[in-house]
């Protein structure tokens, strides 16, 4: 690529374009920006939402799992229930797991937008 | 094997590669396009192109492989990797996309207002990477070996020109959708054997004796609890630590784009996983003979002609190869876009001339160090990996979007003991060879003392430290807070 049609280059400052970003949000600087303890405290209380949120997602995914491998290691009957020519156990480890991730994935997409459409509603009426 | 069926797959495989790579050129014009896409990639192409980085060769081979070599213990390693998403998206697929920083590195000096935490960073993620693609160059020898008798060095360079080239020609915004291509061939390149068989063994009423195929000491019932557990919170805590997984988040529109496209991501990988791991049972089924250390990577690229003698099996195996070759080119393009970003910005300033060298760069180096060693058992190289990543850079990314309080020093105090003591835990396990005392495992899978280390070693030198970095309020308001105005239902 020669000197002539190499682009312009282009500094991304932003979300969804720098003219709209800049609108809605005071300009990025260096240096110390004031933040109003108002905001602070707004965004304080999302991130503790959103932090319980996320621990909470995050336990019972692993006392489900916790369950889930007691069941297929310490219960030998099941060794005996052959689907296929496969053991269950076997079967459970193999494909069992990944709903259990996708089911707490999609709760908590969902409940943290939620918190987010909460903490804008508030925002909104301040 | 077929040799020409073989040729044609790999020759098509690279020729779309390069078509999209120059599709991709052609509309790839500005600096930002280079680095994250301009930020326009729509959830389901992205989840694509996550899950088509994220899929390695290791996985791609190396998980029936050890199905059929280590029995469902393998099973582990796709649970942990799909679960380590999880840990994405509840932690870190939102904040970071809001941070708008384009690399790890960026993302720390923002943070903590700190040089020298970026330089320590940057130095991370580069090791990361170089020790992440080593295994992908490994496999691509491997295969290539197996398949057409062609010297083992002759793979790896291939893969490390055809990488290097097209990153440094077109970009991330190319590699985007070239990724997105990847993974729907891996996906393909699995899920029609796996159909095949199904159709074959469907019919009949199976021949085999479960206790013997599928023995309970190889099964869940032999479980270690220590090493399972601690390689679990590898896997899982090691995905946030991987410089390619996050530098795809920063292509999405917005944060709560950002959170469903993990959520696809987590689906996408799940169902590759579970038809990756169905060929490992066929394979303890019908190839037993073939559970021996360094041939078991190989058993999804032979069992397609074992099964069906003739032209059917010379087809499927030359998919399964075009997608055992996908596989190495989506891994090592992902981290190499990620690492010459890195290397780019901290080495040179950001240009996209600066880019492309680093591009080169970055391929180089890992190829010199794959043709320099030895191959180990695929799946276990990129589980090392994860726990070199879990315990250096995860506590750090974690901390620094939920903890206000966590300081410059706290960070680089974490990432240096987590980097050297998991780094110190798995050469010495390396080089005291396989042992089976209780000190031996302690130190193969060290992600069970070494990822608290480094977390404790932030929290505790944060609070002596005391001196928090001056934007704090401002970042983590940027960090947390949804993008405003809600344009209209989001995902």
């Amino acid at each position: 690529m020669n000197e002539q049609n190499r682009p312009a280059r282009e500094r991304v400052t932003s979300v969804d374009g720098a003219g709209r970003a800049a609108a809605r949000r005071p300009p990025v600087r260096t240096g110390p920006t004031p933040v109003g303890e108002a905001d602070t405290m707004f965004t304080r209380s999302l991130m503790r939402a959103q932090a319980r949120l996320a621990f909470a997602t995050v336990l019972s995914f692993v006392v489900v799992v916790a369950c889930a491998i007691v069941v297929i290691t310490a219960v030998p009957a099941l060794d005996d229930v052959v689907f296929a020519g496969v053991p269950l156990p076997w079967l459970i480890q193999a494909y069992g797991f990944y709903p259990i991730i996708l089911v707490h994935a999609v709760a908590y997409a969902l409940l943290a937008r939620r918190a987010e459409r909460r903490f804008n509603a508030l925002v909104e009426h301040e | 094997m077929n040799a020409v069926l073989t040729g044609v797959a790999v020759a098509l495989v690279l020729l779309v590669t390069a078509v999209i790579g120059v599709y991709g050129l052609r509309i790839s014009r500005t600096t930002s396009d280079f680095f994250v896409a301009s930020r326009t990639v729509r959830p389901l192409w992205n989840a694509s192109a996550i899950s088509g980085e994220y899929l390695s060769a290791g996985t791609f081979l190396g998980l029936s492989g050890l199905v059929l070599l280590s029995g469902s213990d393998a099973f582990w390693f796709p649970i942990g990797y799909a679960a380590g998403y999880l840990l994405v998206l509840v932690f870190v697929a939102a904040p970071l996309r809001r941070s708008g920083a384009y690399t790890i590195p960026d993302f720390v000096h923002a943070r903590l207002d700190s040089l020298t935490a970026r330089r320590i960073t940057s130095v991370l993620v580069l090791v990361i990477g170089w020790l992440y693609v080593v295994p992908q160059l490994h496999g691509a020898a491997l295969a290539v070996n197996v398949v057409a008798d062609i010297p083992p060095w002759i793979g790896a360079i291939g893969v490390a020109i055809v990488v290097g080239g097209s990153v440094a020609a077109g970009g991330m915004r190319s590699i985007t959708f070239v990724q997105a291509f990847l993974f729907w061939l891996k996906l393909g390149a699995l899920a029609v054997p796996v159909v095949f068989f199904a159709i074959t063994f469907g019919g009949r009423e199976t021949a085999i004796d479960p206790a013997l195929v599928f023995p309970h000491e190889s099964g869940p019932g032999g479980i270690d609890l220590y090493a399972t557990a601690s390689l679990l919170i590898a896997l899982l805590c090691g995905t946030i630590g991987l410089p390619h997984v996050l530098v795809r988040f920063y292509t999405s529109p917005t944060g709560a784009s950002a959170r469903w496209t993990t959520v696809i991501v987590i689906g996408l990988i799940s169902v590759f996983y579970m038809v990756s791991g169905t060929i490992g049972l066929i394979a303890r089924a019908v190839a037993p003979d073939l559970a021996q250390p360094g041939v078991a990577d190989t058993v999804a690229l032979l069992l397609p002609s074992r099964v069906f003698p003739g032209v059917v099996g010379d087809l499927i195996t030359a998919l399964v190869i075009a997608g055992a070759l996908a596989a190495f080119l989506g891994t090592s393009s992902g981290l190499v876009v990620s690492m010459s970003s890195v290397v780019s910005q901290d080495l040179f300033r950001g240009t996209v001339r600066s880019f492309r060298w680093a591009a080169v760069f970055c391929t180089a180096v890992p190829l010199l160090v794959a043709l320099a060693t030895v191959p180990q058992g695929l799946v276990s190289s990129v589980g090392n990996v994860f726990v070199f990543a879990a315990s250096s850079l995860t506590s750090v990314i974690v901390l620094g979007i939920w903890w206000p309080r966590l300081t410059a020093r706290g960070a680089i105090a974490s990432m240096l003991v987590g980097a050297s003591l998991s780094g110190a835990a798995l050469a010495a396990s390396t080089l005291l060879g396989p042992r089976a005392d209780a000190g031996a495992t302690l130190l193969a899978q060290p992600g069970a003392w070494t990822i608290p280390a480094a977390a404790l070693t932030a929290i505790v030198v944060s609070m002596l430290d005391r001196r928090a970095p001056q934007n704090t309020e401002r970042i983590l308001g940027r960090l947390h807070r949804p993008e405003l105005p809600p344009a209209g239902p989001q995902g």
